[in-house]
């Protein structure tokens, strides 16, 4: 796509200057953004509308439970290394955005018994979290506004540490880009509860790097795309440690002119040994003209491992519509609670109760017929 | 007038004219009455079931069906069940996602605003629900899975008699609903039927096995070969099939 080939300027923020991530990083922002993975992630969206987003005014997102023992919440440090943790070459696009706009940095160094709430009233701050060895923490995340948007945050978690991370977006009128990389340490373990309403475009990058031995990966994820609306959903799970393993289950119901991507890559590096994969894409499209893309990948790079990996596009099943039927079921109402049974089976975690109406809201305005 | 009446049925299975399956069955059920039909495997038992609950695919090319003077042949499946048909399945579809207990409010009020009931109050529902289910010996932890995910064979048929006694149907037509059960789950699904039996309501049963004839007592039984009825009598039929099977009949 030829907006592609437009180089975004960026200028480095003093706190980057020093750092090793500072160290060429204009450079290798340049290179990365002519990379065919780069091209690739964009396919289906350009990349245009989502980096026209940094023009926008970032505010600070609101925070609630951050005032726990355990918490230190820093708004632009003066220093801080993310070598490790910001990856230009993955997300050259996220790294601008790090670059454009003041930070907020959040460690946690003590179990979180109530969970650590972000709400966004527009596009905001990047936000870094650090979770420290053997922590447990819960992470929410609420869009208050309706407005074009974007969010960036990175997650780092330390050795044994457990994240469970959950998201609701359900306003369905702006442009909305969400961008999350998760670097998980050794025998950590992260779990995404992803519930989603598309927009006229909501485009949800994740990326998770499994770099510890051990480390777990879970990625729940229901989609509903309401007629004429968008989402892009591109996730990438690298496998680096040993002994490391993946399990996603992706659902998605498209209505009728609604439009989804599903892009789903797996990488599995040369060291990790005894690796396990698995993902799931299931699609249902309502109507003759819902347009579905959906591409699982799997690189692997070692031949000591188990992945399991498939991605499907269809219908209701008529034989499960049947039985409802049969029961004294309309058939609209027998389909509605087919989509919602499709979607509810990807809907677990803090944000559950309030993602399954919300969910669901735009099948009870449709027909069904 | 017969509760259900099948008259010269004639129906086909498939694609564009399809196969012909049933040819020329006649069936007349009192309201009151059980009545089981045998016969070999692929004679067309399942074809009926699914002719009278109207599962697309299968359609009827001559003859009449109705229930309780009410003309089946012209209702959508939901319309059927709404007019009092139940099929129990031979096969129990799994929905995952959708919780039993969802499944069966779904189904009790959609029937309740057809017949202009009010639709029962949610916690009395749950109440009479968890009750039946204990009375067909089905943990109450099955009406929060998934409807029939992960359920045995012999959980799945127990459902489908707890449907029956919700519902409280005019017609059962229940489909090898023992096949696959042990001799203890057979007796509580037999159980289950006889509770639900009246003089208003009618029963057809599906099977395979004199055995379930021994717990519910038929009016008739018929045998089922090659499309249509080829013999009727009362339930020593059954005792004799067992002994002789259906080769001297046909
Ligand atoms: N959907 C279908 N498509 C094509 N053929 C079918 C279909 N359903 C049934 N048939 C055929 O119709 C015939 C009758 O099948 P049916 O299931 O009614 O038999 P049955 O008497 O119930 O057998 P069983 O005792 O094995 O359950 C069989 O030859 C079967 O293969
Ligand atoms: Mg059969």
């Amino acid at each position: 796509m030829a907006d592609l080939d437009v180089v975004e300027p960026i200028t480095l923020p003093n706190w980057l200057t020093d750092t090793p991530l500072g160290e060429g990083a204009i450079e290798r922002y340049e290179r990365a953004l002519a990379r065919p993975s780069h091209r690739e992630r964009w396919k289906y969206t350009r990349v245009k509308k989502i980096t026209g987003l940094r023009s926008l005014p970032a505010i600070r997102p609101d925070l609630s439970g951050h005032e726990q023992a355990g918490i230190v919440v820093t708004e632009n440090p003066d220093h801080l290394d993310l070598a490790d943790l910001v990856s230009i070459q993955r997300a050259p696009e996220a790294f601008a955005q790090l670059c454009t706009q003041p930070l907020l940095h959040i460690a946690v160094s003590a179990d979180l018994s109530q969970p650590l709430h972000l709400s966004y009233r527009g596009s905001s701050w990047p936000v870094i979290i650090d979770a420290a060895p053997n922590v447990k923490l819960t992470l929410t995340e609420a869009y208050e506004s309706d407005q074009a948007q974007q969010q960036t945050l990175w997650l780092r978690l330390g050795a044994n540490s457990l994240v469970t991370h959950a998201r609701n977006s359900f306003y369905s009128t702006a442009l909305h880009w969400q961008f999350v990389s998760v670097q998980a340490h050794a025998h950590s373990h992260y779990r995404l509860h992803n519930h989603a309403l598309a927009s006229s475009l909501r485009r949800q990058d994740t990326q998770i790097q499994l770099v510890g031995d051990g480390a777990h990966a879970e990625l729940n994820s229901a989609v509903m795309v309401a007629e004429r609306l968008n989402l892009d959903q591109q996730i990438t799970i690298e496998h680096i440690g040993a002994q490391t393993s993946s399990h996603q289950r992706v659902h998605n119901i498209i209505a009728d002119r609604g439009q989804s991507t599903f892009n789903g890559r797996i990488h599995i590096h040369n060291g990790a040994k005894k690796s396990n994969a698995q993902l799931s894409n299931k699609n249902i499209g309502l109507g003759a003209s819902a347009t579905i893309n959906t591409k699982p990948e799997l690189e692997i790079y070692n031949d000591d491992v188990s992945c399991a990996h498939g991605a499907t596009i269809g219908r209701l099943d008529d034989s499960q519509l049947f039985y409802l039927c049969s029961r004294g079921v309309a058939p609209a109402a027998a389909r509605r609670l087919l989509c919602e049974g499709f979607l509810h089976q990807c809907v677990d975690g803090p944000l559950a109760d309030t993602a399954r109406p919300a969910l669901i809201g735009p099948l009870q305005d449709m027909s069904m017929a | 007038m017969s509760l259900l009446d099948v008259r010269d049925l004639h129906a086909s299975v498939g694609e564009d004219d399809g196969q012909a399956i049933l040819k020329g069955l006649n069936l007349q059920i009192q309201a009151g009455e059980v009545h089981a039909i045998m016969g070999p495997n692929g004679s067309g038992k399942s074809t009926l079931a699914n002719i009278l609950s109207g599962r697309p695919g299968y359609r009827v090319t001559r003859g009449t069906l109705s229930l309780d003077s009410e003309d089946l042949a012209v209702l959508e499946p939901h319309e059927r069940a709404q007019a009092g048909l139940f099929l129990a399945f031979q096969y129990p579809v799994e929905i995952p996602g959708v919780s039993n207990m969802e499944f069966l409010k779904a189904s009790t009020d959609s029937l309740a605003k057809a017949r202009n009931a009010e639709q029962p109050d949610a916690a009395a529902f749950v109440r009479h629900v968890r009750t039946l289910a204990e009375s067909l010996d089905l943990d109450p932890q099955f009406l929060k899975r998934g409807v029939n995910e992960g359920f045995s064979g012999g959980e799945k048929k127990r459902n489908e008699i707890l449907q029956l006694l919700l519902l409280d149907p005019k017609m059962a037509v229940l489909d090898e609903t023992d096949s696959g059960l042990d001799i203890d789950a057979l007796k509580v699904v037999a159980e289950g039927v006889n509770r639900y039996r009246n003089d208003n309501n009618g029963v057809l049963l599906i099977t395979h096995y004199q055995r379930l004839l021994d717990y519910i007592v038929p009016d008739v039984v018929h045998v089922l070969a090659d499309g249509q009825i080829i013999q009727s009598g009362d339930k020593n039929l059954a005792l004799e099939l067992e002994a002789k099977g259906y080769t001297w009949l046909t």
